[in-house]
């Protein structure tokens, strides 16, 4: 079993800088599972703490059923792939690949087989007499990838890996590395600062802020059901909008005050949030992908002016002001209105598919009981 | 070309092109020439005393008291050289220094990678504190302890031997900052990789760590050949006898045999400079070269 078991793990570096405070999570086996977050929120040491390159503070770690905190890397059966890849130059591709084979006095015969066999899923067989010098970054990230295999270890971590591809080959390597983990069926825990990467990559996805676990779990329902105002605005592009307002109660129902009028919130939305909140400072989030270019005026259509405006071929970007918002508000709209600067333009809101959160906590007020139970998609 | 139909102005500006790239080349050149003669000018002040060295060690003794100032000997006294060997055992001397310099300096470079490794990829309490000792050292001069420290080898009646000269100098503080210096360039997560695929730090040291870390082992061992060929006042102390003096000592000792044996001592200092400038020409080329392209990006 590649399980990977956190228990209060911590991170203090000399003596007062909290990198990693207190955190929980269960890796399960054969898992994708990806950690996400702004930088320095302490994702690569929660990787190098499992690694065992980074001593921990506190708590336990379990990889299957044995406590490592105490473990060196080497005997913890996990492999790592690095940004910079860390490929050792002045061997050819096929020692760097065999390096921690030989580490392990595997016969001659057993080590040509798996280098060889590790090359060929990585399409690197051409390439083994070459020293690392003369191989392209995509190249040298995959022989850093096979270097990782052919150990077949319990647990694959990985640290940004393709951060330092051009965007292209970075979008073929992610699903390569997608691939891999399928053929493969070990236990991958991979490290990204980009939330594309951890959404199409990710099994399950760990949001980390500021040495704390926001939330875990399966991209639809980060997407979905973000337990906070952290999470919801880190997953999605363009962000998600966020006003500060309220939220009251009318003749008609729950609604929350946008440009000072009270907008109905839509009917599934309504029954899961508790009435504590009512008349409270909230946090209202509002996905760029929800809105829609409206003529007539109704209770959800808010009138605004175009500030700037981004054509991606696909679609629109339009941004306008709002009051209370922190930030310029930018709706996604179809590439086939036709809008420009200054313009005025109304915009309705899909009241169904809307955030709220605490204002002071930033916890969602959406209740948990109504959230769709949490479903593993492999 | 017959087709190229050019307007009086476009043959004008190609004119004003070429006399401006003339002009261009000749300043280039000028400014090239200007460098050359200035580099040329510090290179014979800064060799002269080398070659003052060596014209005066090829004159006879009468012309090196001469009151006249002439740089270049009347007629060349090769002999001077095969002289000096016959006055004084000075392939001794050469052989002892040999010996020495080579001794220390394979242990600086041991000690020296080995310290400056466990200073700089290692985690354990007290370090930085140990490394302040250790470069602490280097600033308390060697005319401060050097009386102590010989009669501590005296008592231990090590006086007039190899180890006299080599075991006190097996390890320095500059050796081992030089290398962490060179370590800290040293991409870490290279040695995570390592110790990640299960090798020792004793592995990692000699199969990673130090095949690409070779131009500072070159380094290295140009500062530390040289200072210890160039060792005085300790062999001077500790060693009494041909058979361990070194030619440094050696070739000081023949001035006082008599007046003619200056232009002998003169051929003796040009003797023992060759080592050590052979050293650096070679040394040297090893100093520049880079040796991790293409292991981690950046
Ligand atoms: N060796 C160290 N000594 C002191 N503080 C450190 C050390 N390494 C990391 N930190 C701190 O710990 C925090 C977490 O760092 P970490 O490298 O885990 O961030 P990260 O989430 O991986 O960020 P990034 O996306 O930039 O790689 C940061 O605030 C960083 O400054
Ligand atoms: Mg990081």
């Amino acid at each position: 079993m590649s399980t990977v078991s956190l228990q209060k793990i911590k991170k203090v570096y000399d003596k007062d800088v909290v990198a990693v405070k207190e955190i929980d999570l269960e890796i399960k086996d054969k898992e994708f599972l990806v950690f996400v977050g702004p930088s320095g929120c302490g994702k690569s040491t929660t990787l190098r703490m499992i690694a065992g390159l980074e001593e921990i503070s506190g708590g336990r770690l379990y990889i299957g059923e044995d406590i490592v905190n105490y473990v060196e890397s080497k005997d913890r059966d996990i492999a790592m792939v690095f940004q910079n890849y860390a490929l050792y130059p002045h061997m050819t591709i096929f020692d760097n690949m065999a390096f921690p084979l030989k580490m392990q006095k595997m016969a001659k015969n057993d080590i040509k087989q798996r280098v060889e066999k590790a090359a060929k899923i990585l399409q690197l067989e051409d390439y083994l007499k070459r020293k690392p010098a003369a191989l392209s970054g995509g190249q040298r990230q995959r022989v850093a990838l096979g270097r990782a295999i052919v150990r077949n270890p319990k647990v694959f971590l990985l640290d940004e890996p393709l951060s330092n591809l051009d965007a292209k080959l970075r979008v073929a390597m992610r699903s390569e590395i997608v691939k891999l983990h399928r053929q493969l069926g070990t236990t991958f825990v991979y490290v990204t600062h980009d939330q594309t990467e951890a959404m199409t990559m990710g099994d399950r996805i760990v949001v980390m802020n500021a040495g704390k676990i926001e939330q875990v779990d399966t991209p639809e329902n980060l997407y979905n059901y973000p337990k906070t105002k952290f999470v919801a605005e880190f997953i999605g592009s363009p962000q998600m909008n966020i006003l500060k307002t309220k939220l009251v109660a009318t003749e008609e129902g729950l609604a929350v005050m946008i440009q000072q009028k009270p907008v109905l919130l839509g009917k599934a939305i309504e029954k899961k949030i508790n009435r504590d909140s009512v008349g409270k400072e909230i946090y209202f989030g509002i996905r760029p992908e929800t809105f829609t270019i409206e003529t007539a005026s109704k209770n959800n259509t808010i009138d605004v002016y175009v500030d700037n405006i981004e054509r991606m071929g696909s679609d629109t970007h339009v941004f306008f002001e709002v009051e209370g918002a922190e930030k310029e508000l930018v709706a996604r709209i179809e590439p086939y209105y036709q809008v420009s600067y200054g313009d005025a333009i109304r915009l309705s809101l899909n009241m169904n598919e809307v955030y709220l959160f605490d204002a002071e906590t930033e916890l969602t007020l959406i209740q948990k009981e109504s959230i769709i139970e949490t479903t593993m998609v492999y | 070309m017959a087709l190229n139909i050019q307007t009086t102005e476009e043959l004008a500006f190609q004119e004003e092109a070429v006399k401006f790239n003339r002009r261009y080349k000749l300043k280039k050149n000028g400014k090239k020439a200007a460098l050359l003669a200035v580099n040329l000018a510090v290179v014979l002040v800064v060799l002269f005393p080398l070659l003052y060295a060596l014209f005066m060690s090829l004159k006879t003794p009468g012309e090196i008291y001469s009151s006249e100032l002439d740089l270049f000997p009347e007629i060349l006294q090769f002999s001077n050289y095969t002289d000096a060997f016959k006055a004084a055992p000075l392939g001794q001397y050469i052989w002892n220094s040999f010996i020495v310099a080579g001794l220390i300096t394979l242990g600086q470079l041991v000690t020296g990678a080995f310290a400056a490794f466990s200073f700089h990829f290692t985690q354990y309490k007290g370090k930085e504190i140990l490394f302040s000792l250790v470069m602490a050292t280097m600033m308390v001069p060697g005319e401060a302890t050097i009386i102590s420290n010989y009669l501590q080898v005296s008592r231990w009646g090590w006086l007039d031997s190899y180890k006299v000269l080599i075991v006190p100098y097996l390890t320095s503080a500059t050796t081992i900052f030089l290398f962490r210096q060179f370590y800290k360039n040293f991409p870490m997560s290279l040695y995570e990789s390592a110790k990640i695929d299960g090798a020792s730090n004793i592995r990692f040291l000699f199969q990673i760590l130090l095949p690409l870390t070779k131009p500072a082992i070159g380094a290295v061992a140009v500062n530390a050949f040289i200072n210890a060929w160039n060792m005085y006042m300790w062999p001077l102390l500790v060693t009494g006898s041909d058979s361990y003096r070194t030619v440094q000592i050696g070739v000081s000792m023949m001035n006082s045999i008599d007046s003619q044996s200056i232009v002998l001592m003169l051929a003796g200092v040009v003797i023992c400079l060759i080592p050590s400038l052979l050293i650096f020409v070679f040394g040297q080329k090893s100093l520049v070269r880079g040796l991790m392209s293409g292991s981690v990006k950046g």
